[in-house]
């Protein structure tokens, strides 16, 4: 009985080890490739980490504070879903990721390695469950979390020799690396040169210049990612059904791209935004999608006029599918090649633009995102308040111009390795 | 009733240089378990037909402009879409010319395959697999457990088309229409693509519209032979009457254009010119221009003689009896 499924097991491995690759392989194989590119992936999922696990290195709440008369707590981690402390949703949903996405991460981790050896058959079905499951749990405590905003009244955490000075009792207290706070800054501490305590200085308002870059990673990040996701959902459904459809619904299409195109979309995001009065974030997210997504829908339409007509979708139509099926099911998965390309530009892309928009103070000045520090800069002409972002604005966004040639030429099959 | 009746049907394309006739009031029937060759020339319209059937053509630019469709007494080119749906891979399945562009690439064989049953047949996902195993099986596909997860670009040619064969048969349809479902095969994998779809045929008794301009394979195949020209039947005839007694000038010449096994190292045959394209089809019968029997009458429609068994030719000037067995007795 072991010995048959210990064969079993064998066998199972054996099949897994001749299987043929599969597209995603065979692009993934050519990737890892170039160098240049997996350095700047690693790159890219060091700063995401970086901003899921921001409070960890910067927040002035410490990890467990204790006194005689208060007892033990945790004040760091009750103030990770304290809308009074987090304001912004764009930080809870990162503390959402430290807190819920570290636990579910580790038994999807797992659940990858313990199905490495299978075959194809077997491993898929298991991996996709797996983080359906993850997913799901994540979406719901995301959606709890913002259903239910905690509102825990302001206390402020003395360091600790100014909290002996001032209670005269024993205080135990494991603070960040970074004990400050993004948002709330030390009168005492104004425009400080950098130190040991502050690495990058303080600005104006006596904030910590290097707590706020970091933080901004988290807005930076933000809205590269769902600017773009927004857009390139969008662009990709019309160019779909304009590239599919053709004739008449086309010509319509393609016209409202030209006018759309035709505006510098500079001017009109700054029109725009000078409109909009309590400019949160998500406003200029949506700003910023809204000139953006003719560029997926031109690449989506080219793809499907030239794939409507090929064999195979006059096949899928033999079989009886519906429309629907027929674009969303079998043509678009071949068609989002490009788009995957023009995203990975695009994220860069849309990080300058949010930077801009708030270096011309026409951001939303609540959060720390880089261009509000920069902008500060420059009203202040604090230097560090210039270089810091600047450097940050120019890794991230070589970093992702980096990944985005190294998965535009790993899916040219004309420059495989 | 037959299985299929095509009834004068007319497709057009409407274009930039006007209204193209392609398909110019083609008739023909296909009943249970008969095979039917429709041959002729690349551009003479046989595609056209075969794709008209189930409405796959384009549109636009094409269109449906004339005639009926009737299967199992339904007007197949007046049906609503979502019944025609139903029809569709249900009840009449369809192979394509070109193997290689007929499988979505970034699908297995075997997702291809489970989805066309799982929508036309009440089964759970493990029927519909067990149902796509048994079907590369039957289709000689080796290792179908292991050939199910596979992607089109790991499969030759032959296998795919074994594959789509597979799919197209997986419903068991009543009628099979294969569009050139050998031309992209080399010969050795011809014959046993066509012995696959004559096995299949007997067991479910299915009708087989069957698309080709290789004579030979309708020899081998048909048991009645429809031949277009230009959009236009020219002789339709039983396969075996057909290769005795080719009565159109048209059929004739297809036929003295087979290589001669008789005369080695003769010249081959041919047709002068080429099917014109459909923006100047000539007036009247429409192979006039091309034709060594032509005269001033057959610039006016051609009259249909009936010479009985199903045998109908258009044509001013038909092959008198002694000259069709002069011509069947070169042959062999």
């Amino acid at each position: 009985m072991t010995s048959s499924n210990a064969d079993t097991a064998r066998a199972a491995e054996l099949a897994a080890e001749r299987e043929d690759p599969t597209y995603g392989e065979i692009v993934w194989g050519q990737f890892t490739k170039r160098k240049m590119a997996m350095a700047s992936m690693w790159g890219l999922v060091a700063l995401l980490l970086l901003a899921v696990y921001t409070p960890i290195l910067a927040s002035n709440k410490p990890f467990i504070w204790h006194t005689v008369a208060d007892g033990w707590s945790s004040p760091w981690l009750s103030s990770l879903f304290d809308r009074n402390f987090y304001e912004n949703s764009v930080d809870i949903f990162f503390n959402t990721l430290l807190v819920f996405g570290t636990l579910v991460s580790i038994p999807v981790l797992w659940v990858f390695h313990s199905t490495k050896r299978l075959p194809r058959r077997d491993r898929q079905p298991r991996r996709r469950r797996a983080l359906q499951i993850a997913v799901g749990v994540f979406v719901v405590a995301f959606a709890g979390v913002e259903a239910f905003p905690q509102q825990a009244p302001k206390t402020v955490y003395p360091k600790i020799e100014q909290a002996l000075e001032a209670k005269g009792e024993a205080v135990t207290a494991v603070y960040a690396p970074l004990p400050y706070s993004f948002r709330d800054g030390e009168l005492t501490e104004v425009r400080k040169p950098a130190s040991v305590a502050h690495p990058l200085g303080t600005d104006n308002a006596g904030r910590d210049v290097l707590t706020r870059l970091i933080y901004g990673t988290r807005i930076s990040l933000t809205v590269g990612v769902f600017a773009v996701a927004l857009y390139v959902t969008f662009g990709t459904i019309v160019g779909a059904i304009a590239g599919f459809y053709g004739g008449r619904i086309d010509m319509a299409i393609q016209r409202v791209i030209e006018v759309v195109i035709c505006i510098p979309s500079l001017f009109l995001i700054l029109t725009v935004a000078s409109f909009i009065e309590e400019r949160s974030i998500f406003h200029i997210m949506v700003i910023i999608a809204a000139v953006a997504w003719t560029s997926p829908a031109r690449l989506v339409r080219a793809e499907f006029l030239r794939m409507r007509n090929l064999d195979f979708v006059s096949a899928a139509r033999a079989v009886g599918y519906r429309e629907r099926r027929i674009i969303f099911q079998e043509i678009l998965p071949n068609a989002l090649a490009p788009v995957l390309v023009a995203a990975t530009f695009g994220v860069a892309r849309a990080i300058l633009v949010e930077s801009t928009m708030s270096f011309l103070g026409l951001g939303d000045i609540t959060v720390p995102s880089w261009g509000q520090i920069l902008n500060t800069g420059r009203t202040t002409g604090i230097w560090t308040l210039i270089l810091a972002p600047g450097f940050a604005i120019f890794l991230t966004v070589s970093l992702l111009n980096l990944v985005g040639e190294g998965v535009r030429d790993a899916l040219d099959p004309k420059l495989r390795k | 009733m037959a299985l299929l009746e095509v009834d004068n049907l007319q497709t057009h394309f409407f274009t930039d240089k006007g209204q193209l006739p392609s398909v110019d009031g083609v008739s023909f029937e296909i009943e249970k378990g008969e095979t039917v060759g429709i041959v002729g020339e690349s551009g003479c319209g046989k595609s056209v037909t075969a794709m008209s059937i189930l409405r796959l053509i384009p549109q636009p630019p094409g269109r449906i402009v004339g005639g009926q469709i009737r299967f199992k007494g339904r007007d197949l080119a007046t049906m609503p879409i979502d019944q025609l749906r139903k029809v569709r891979g249900n009840e009449i399945s369809v192979i394509f010319q070109e193997p290689m562009t007929s499988l979505n690439p970034v699908y297995t064989v075997g997702d291809q395959i489970m989805e066309a049953i799982l929508l036309h047949q009440a089964v759970e996902e493990e029927a519909a697999r067990s149902i796509a195993l048994e079907m590369l099986d039957k289709v000689g596909i080796p290792e179908p457990v292991i050939s199910i997860d596979k992607y089109p670009h790991q499969m030759s040619g032959g296998q795919k088309q074994r594959v789509m064969i597979a799919m197209a048969l997986s419903c068991q349809p009543d009628l099979l229409i294969a569009d050139e479902p050998t031309t992209a095969l080399d010969v050795t994998i011809q014959a046993q693509i066509l012995e696959l779809i004559r096995e299949l045929q007997r067991t479910n008794d299915m009708g087989v519209m069957l698309i080709t301009h290789d004579l030979g394979v309708v020899a081998e195949s048909c048991d009645k032979v429809v031949v277009l020209y230009a959009g236009r039947v020219a002789e339709t005839a039983s396969a075996v009457d057909l290769f005795d007694r080719p009565t159109h000038p048209y059929t004739a010449g297809l036929l003295q254009a087979l290589p001669d096994r008789a005369n080695p190292g003769a010249r081959l045959y041919t047709i002068d010119g080429m099917v014109p394209p459909p923006t100047d089809f000539p007036q009247g019968c429409r192979f006039n221009n091309r034709c060594p029997r032509a005269t001033p009458e057959c610039q006016t429609v051609p009259p249909l003689h009936d010479l009985g068994d199903g045998h109908k030719v258009w044509c001013h000037h038909p092959l008198s009896a002694e000259e069709s067995a002069a011509l069947s007795g070169e042959d062999a």
